[in-house]
């Protein structure tokens, strides 16, 4: 038997060797991975300087890595057997309580520096633009407000002195403080359980607040809530391609009585009537279909002539809160600050901009350098 | 290249595989050395140098020695040996430890000279003491030279062990480089020892790796005393399956082509003594020093003071060797100190405790140790250590504490259980029981489970998202 054994052993590793070095040959190479969300590594052409830089073979390992045959559905294989051995986390996402995903975030992974300067930036921004109307709404996300639904003692940062510290340093401008609507509905899907962003509903909730602090009130019953699909995996779920994950639904706040509206992307290089990319939700990032993702420069034109003109400062939780600020200005400008470097002052008084908003989550806004610009222009 | 990467394993292995036993006997050492220099090429396309003239540089000193030896003039023989020695040695300080050495010229002179910063050449530390070795070995007259450069040099390259070790040594292999026995039995026992390499590199190492990690890049004085030494043994761990299991892959690629290499590691976390320890931790190394430094010195033939100085000189040389920094001479003297303490009377005293206090003695011995070897900043080293016997004004556990211990503990267990006897024990009942054939076809079903769950996480190690997370 042991002989035998031997010679099965024997066999068996060198058809495996053999069937996997064929698939290289034998299968089409892929080129983009939906999970990944990039570009797969193609065969690498070699030439000489390549081949004694060593980048030739670097580029072939690559390939190799990239091309291996099931690839996608080994490492969620890899997922599983890391929760059999009783992970709680893995890839930096935190696999919790009622099928959420929460990003991992912790203590030494926040920076404060970037913080303070960001804040910095902010008050000497709006210490030029005292005229206007500023607000700074900084999300809690679901590391903060879902916070009971994590593994027993898992370690996270703590957010709420991050979003006390921004609350006690804006000067000039209304800080709005999502966290008690937001902790008042945990109970309810207001953040994704695969992706990093919040749900419209908690958007709606954040919309609700914001009119709140500015004395006017809406009612979640004036919306028509359409969900416009159900089977969204986002970004956490990339990153851990866990095999039973559930699928999250997006849904769509359509107001009673909307009116028409046209949106300009990029300076007006493209136009539409409308803010909801729906050919997005044929692709993975189904979040997207709040307008088709980010950009540089957004300009709505509404038909509510009420002379007030928003800016926004924001990062991709602003894309799901947008829709519901449509009726209340005549124009909202949306600015990304990763991409935007126009003369922002002139932007400013080109648009008659009135009021400001400035919405980020805490933790793309403690570490997003390009925040810096808005004090940084003359 | 890498043995625990699929470009190794799906590409390059297969192709040497075949064209070795496709080729007829007389070349396939060739064919070893050529597949060795591309593997060795692969990731120092321009050191790949260094070694071809410390290959050719050696197998000439070969020759040379026997021929003044066989004229009867010993002295230019032994010049060649020490011209050798000192080239080889030259070639390693040169591209290892010059930073190192300009480093400390530059802070007790307070000068300034510029820092090389020469990238290390793959494998230097192992082949130039396989060279040496041989040519040490040949004036010795413990082994013929090799008059085959192919030969020769199939066995300075030979990828196995040309990256990590074993270190092995020519006389060693010298009767298995002219004629050695491809055969199923050997091919299949290579075939197991790859798995379980690759299986504890990879499940075991890796995983208990990202534990240390995790805790290890928190500041260290805030860390509780549990975690500290939590992260001590998930380190411990780390270090011994992966050296073991590179040794084990190392091993098991020589048997697929026919070598037997010696074993690297030998249950070290078993040892019941620093002393036994060093019998069972990179033997090879132990051994290449005993035989070529310790013994030269005098070993323990020379009264104690003879004993205690040829034992802080080879411990240094050991910690030195691992690496061009400190802390690794001060890990090398941290042994050397506790095996002079050993060999002079505390290994009497010890036979007279129970067992498994000498255990304990032991274990508690290495996992300090290895703190010493994990940090090359001395402060870190302290502070770590420090902390691990409370000195920190650290509390004793808190809550990240229990999450770290209770997302690691069956990882943990099987670390524990793969470093003992247990498994092995349990597998020899099994053979003699009456299920015999059943459970050896079962074992085989599992070392090609191993495999494949080792492949499933080697390649969970390129998964690489690019998301626009921090948008």
């Amino acid at each position: 038997m042991k002989r035998i054994c031997n010679i099965g052993l024997s066999v068996a590793l060198i058809l495996i060797l053999a069937i996997i070095s064929f698939s290289y040959v034998l299968i089409r190479d892929k080129d983009f991975s939906e999970n990944e969300n990039r570009y797969l590594s193609q065969k690498p052409v070699m030439t000489i300087e390549n081949v004694l830089s060593g980048k030739y073979t670097k580029d072939v390992e690559k390939y190799i890595d990239d091309q291996f045959v099931l690839r996608d559905k080994l490492i969620e294989i890899k997922t599983e057997t890391q929760r059999l051995m009783g992970n709680k986390d893995i890839n930096g996402v935190y696999i919790a309580q009622g099928d959420y995903l929460i990003e991992r975030c912790l203590d030494k992974d926040f920076n404060y520096t970037q913080l303070n300067k960001n804040i910095q930036s902010i008050n000497a921004f709006a210490s030029s633009f005292k005229d206007k109307n500023i607000s700074v709404m900084i999300a809690p996300t679901a590391g903060l407000i879902l916070k009971d639904k994590l593994p027993r003692y898992a370690p996270i940062f703590n957010q709420n002195e991050a979003i006390n510290t921004i609350r006690d340093e804006v000067k000039y401008g209304n800080f709005v403080d999502l966290r008690n609507t937001l902790l008042a509905h945990k109970d309810s899907y207001i953040y994704y359980k695969t992706d990093h962003h919040w749900t419209t509903l908690g958007a709606f909730y954040a919309y609700e607040e914001w009119c709140h602090q500015n004395s006017s009130t809406v009612n979640i019953l004036d919306y028509n809530i359409k969900t416009v699909t159900q089977s969204f995996k986002g970004s956490l779920y990339s990153k851990v391609l866990n095999r039973n994950s559930t699928s999250d639904s997006i849904d769509i706040f359509d107001e009673e009585d909307s009116k028409s509206y046209s949106v300009y992307y990029n300076f007006g290089k493209s136009n539409n009537n409308s803010i909801y990319d729906f050919e997005k939700l044929n692709r993975k990032d189904k979040y997207q279909v709040f307008f088709g993702g980010n950009h540089p420069e957004i300009k709505i034109e509404t038909r509510n002539k009420n002379g007030k003109h928003l800016l926004v400062f924001k990062d991709s939780y602003a894309n799901a809160f947008i829709p519901f600020l449509i009726n209340d200005y005549e124009t909202i400008c949306v600015i990304d600050l990763r991409y935007f470097n126009n003369d922002l002052k002139k932007y400013i008084s080109d648009n008659n901009i009135s009021d400001i908003l400035v919405l980020y989550n805490i933790m793309n806004f403690s570490n997003d350098k390009s925040v810096e610009k808005v004090s940084s222009m003359p | 290249m890498i043995f625990s990467t699929p470009t190794f394993i799906f590409a390059f292995l297969p192709i040497v595989l075949a064209v070795y036993y496709a080729s007829p006997p007389r070349i396939r050492n060739l064919i070893l050395f050529l597949g060795s220099l591309i593997f060795y090429a692969w990731g120092e396309p321009v050191y790949i140098t260094i070694m071809l003239f410390s290959t050719v540089f050696d197998y000439m000193n070969g020759i040379l020695i026997v021929k003044f030896k066989d004229a009867g003039q010993i002295r230019r023989a032994r010049l060649v040996l020490i011209n050798a020695i000192i080239i080889n040695l030259s070639i390693l300080a040169f591209f290892k430890y010059s930073n190192f050495f300009i480093t400390n010229v530059n802070h007790i002179f307070s000068s300034n000279i510029g820092l090389l910063n020469l990238a290390l050449p793959i494998g230097i530390s192992f082949y130039t003491f396989q060279t040496m070795s041989y040519t040490i070995d040949v004036y010795r007259e413990d082994v013929d030279a090799q008059k085959n450069i192919i030969d020769f040099g199939a066995y300075v390259t030979l990828f196995p062990q040309l990256v990590a070790g074993p270190i092995v040594r020519y006389k060693d292999i010298a009767a298995q480089l002219e004629c050695r026995k491809e055969t199923i039995d050997s091919f299949s026992y290579g075939v197991r020892k790859f798995i379980i390499g690759l299986f504890k590199k990879v499940m075991l190492a890796n995983n208990v790796g990202l534990l240390w990690e995790q805790i290890s890049s928190a500041p260290i004085d805030t860390l509780p005393v549990l975690t500290a030494w939590l992260g001590a043994i998930a380190f411990t761990f780390q270090i011994y399956f992966d050296f073991s299991g590179y040794s084990d892959m190392a091993i098991g690629l020589g048997s697929m082509f026919g070598f037997t290499f010696l074993e690297n590691f030998d249950y070290p976390y078993t040892s019941k003594s620093i002393t036994e320890f060093w019998r069972r931790w990179h033997i090879s190394l132990g051994t290449w020093f005993k035989e070529y430094v310790y013994i030269p010195l005098g070993g323990s033939r020379q009264g104690k003071l003879k004993l205690i100085r040829n034992l802080l000189i080879v411990w240094s040389l050991t910690g030195f060797w691992h690496g061009a920094s400190w802390n690794f001479i001060f890990w090398g003297m941290y042994f050397g100190i506790i095996l002079i303490l050993e060999k002079t009377f505390l290994l009497k005293y010890l036979e007279k405790i129970p067992f498994w206090l000498r255990h304990v003695y032991t274990l508690v011995l290495i996992v300090f140790s290895w703190i010493i070897f994990a940090f090359e900043d001395i402060s870190k080293v302290v502070q770590y250590l420090k902390t691990m016997l409370g000195l920190n004004q650290s509390v004793l556990v808190n809550y990240e504490t229990t999450y770290l211990l209770s997302t690691n503990w069956i990882l943990l267990f099987f670390c524990i259980a793969s470093s003992t006897k247990l498994i092995k024990f349990i597998l020899n009942k099994v053979l003699q029981s009456k299920c015999k054939n059943s459970l050896i076809l079962g074992e085989s079903i599992v070392y090609i489970f191993m495999l494949f769950i080792s492949i499933c996480f080697l390649i969970g190690a390129s998964y690489n998202p690019f998301l626009y997370f921090r948008f």
